[in-house]
């Protein structure tokens, strides 16, 4: 009886020892390390859909939450930030303005309340040939001192199609016109949600497609926030940034806790080192 | 003398049988399902320029592999459970316990012995899935190089390759892998059925429980609680088909899985010593 029990406690205890290795007990989550404290040699980029998801549909930022977004900007000190579902460029003036010196934005054309603004703190911002509709290029001159092309998209909520044809567009439009720029960085709001284990049957018409979307872009540029988590309501992970080779990625991820009223998009932020 | 006599009466149940013929048609039924699909997927226009079909997509590996997952989510563990939770309660109700208790045998003994054939069956039975698979692959189809997409079956997200032999190497890995991912709902059967005599109300109980657990671990607004169920790691083993395994991961789930598994069977043993026979 003594040696049954005693084999008992000891497949409980290889158990145990199985669990905690399984487990990670006393290891990290293995997730990307999220961003802290802005480092002055690298470049920190910013994607944030700021409308809100009301009851009676999506609706642009409000003329309320600019004095929010502004805040959460100071706070973050992005290099490059671009922010979706913006009602106007006077909003992107104003954010700018509120923001003070250093401070500029663009928006990109396209249909009001769907804007895509560009804001960099220093960064001799510049609007650069005909982005895609939905979608903004730009480039700036980091505070570290090298070039960087960047492209903001806001992909549509409800046509795999039409996101399959920004997205694309947008990716080859960077590529091509990438020139002497040392990063190439797409972000913005792809309206993708690719997790393998989950029922996709929320917000998109076609998944298939948006895996094929997600890849053609996976396939040249790298996923700065992979495995970083959901970035918007109801634990989807909508907004991206891409960059090219060359910037170590330092760390990456949604940052919790800065939405205001009905907003339903975290902040995604990405942290990259200078390019080699 | 146990392990000869539990082998014995194991294949005079059937069981093996029966589970090797549902197998078999279920390979039947996917096979015909895949010649349809393919027709559907390869037979029409792209309507994206950014897509990465191809013709090619479709062979015997593909149809061996996605057989084989499908297999291993829906009908191999159902065997499992209910192989586990015909054991001790199928012994109870018709007595044999009794019997076979009434032996100079430690009760720890017939427990390993029931568990280490169970065990084989279902590292035969997955063996046999994989196996029929890829012959019937090869024979109907043609094996090739193993290409996998993104898309409805969920397998990969994003393009894999893999020439034949790294594919077959990586299959033969697999084999164990699941084995050992099919040994957790095994060992919950085993741990059921110690506790009634009736294996109907263990098997269904086992099945069901199963099922539930599946259900839940597939649904993403329980993402605090998929991680500590062991369906949330059963097709771990899908990590081999990539170019570059994560072996760390592997490990890991490996590792969560033989817990679970180390777990029930501790917990079955336990029940099983101390159960009074009547």
């Amino acid at each position: 009886m003594r040696r049954g029990s005693l084999l008992e406690g000891l497949l409980f205890a290889l158990a145990l020892a199985c669990f905690a290795y399984g487990y990670g007990w006393g290891r990290g989550d293995g997730r990307p390390p999220l961003p802290g404290e802005r480092l002055e040699d690298g470049l920190r980029v910013m994607t944030w859909n700021v409308g809100r998801a009301t009851a009676k549909g999506p609706r642009p930022l409000a003329d309320e939450d600019l004095a929010h977004v502004a805040s959460v900007l100071e706070e973050l000190r992005p290099d490059l930030c671009f922010l979706e579902e913006v009602r106007s460029a006077r909003q992107a003036t104003e954010l700018a303005r509120d923001l003070g010196g250093g401070w500029s934005a663009e928006v990109s054309r396209g249909r009001m309340g769907r804007l895509v603004a560009a804001l960099s703190r220093g960064g001799e911002l510049r609007v650069e040939g005909r982005a895609p509709r939905g979608a903004l290029a730009v480039s700036l001159r980091s505070a570290a001192g090298f070039r960087v092309r960047a492209t903001g998209v806001h992909a549509d909520a409800f046509s795999a199609e039409r996101r399959n044809e920004l997205l694309g567009a947008a990716t080859d439009a960077l590529l091509a016109s990438s020139g002497d720029a040392a990063l190439c960085i797409l972000a913005g709001d792809f309206n993708l949600d690719l997790d393998l284990d989950k029922r996709r049957d929320l917000f998109s018409d076609d998944a298939y497609r948006d895996v094929e979307t997600y890849n053609y872009v996976a396939g040249l540029l790298r996923d700065a926030a992979r495995g970083s988590g959901a970035t918007a309501e109801p634990d989807r992970r909508l907004d991206y940034v891409f960059v090219g080779a060359g910037a170590p990625i330092r760390a990456a991820g949604p940052l919790r806790g800065l939405r205001e009223g009905e907003m339903d998009h975290d902040p995604l932020v990405v942290d990259l080192g200078p390019p080699r | 003398m146990i392990v000869r006599l539990e082998l014995l009466r194991l294949v005079r149940s059937r069981r093996p049988w029966i589970a090797a013929a549902t197998v078999a048609f279920f390979l039947l039924l996917m096979l015909a399902g895949f010649y349809l699909y393919a027709e559907n997927e390869t037979g029409g226009a792209a309507e994206f320029r950014y897509t990465f079909e191809n013709r090619s997509y479709f062979n015997g590996l593909t149809f061996a592999l996605y057989s084989f997952y499908f297999g291993f989510l829906l009908v191999l563990p159902v065997f499992g459970a209910l192989e586990g939770a015909a054991q001790i309660a199928g012994d109870a109700s018709s007595g044999r316990l009794y019997l076979l208790l009434s032996r100079p045998l430690s009760r720890a003994r017939l427990f390993a012995a029931k568990l280490v054939l169970s065990g084989t069956q279902i590292l035969v039975l997955t063996g046999v899935l994989m196996g029929a698979g890829m012959l019937l692959g090869l024979v109907a189809v043609g094996w090739g190089s193993l290409d996998l997409y993104p898309g409805v079956l969920q397998m990969t997200d994003r393009h894999v390759h893999l020439g034949q032999d790294v594919a077959l190497l990586r299959f033969l890995c697999a084999w164990p892998a699941a084995t050992l991912a099919l040994s957790v709902p095994l060992t919950l059967g085993f741990w059921i059925s110690t506790f009634g005599r009736s294996p109907l109300n263990a098997a269904g109980l086992a099945v069901a429980l199963y099922l539930v657990l599946y259900v839940v671990s597939e649904i993403h607004f329980f993402e605090d609680l998929r991680p500590w169920l062991f369906t949330s790691s059963m097709t771990f083993w899908r990590g081999l088909f990539r170019p570059d395994p994560e072996w760390g991961y592997l490990a890991r789930e490996a590792a969560k899985l033989l817990g679970f598994a180390l777990l029930f069977g501790t917990l079955a043993l336990g029940r099983f010593r101390r159960r009074e026979e009547r």
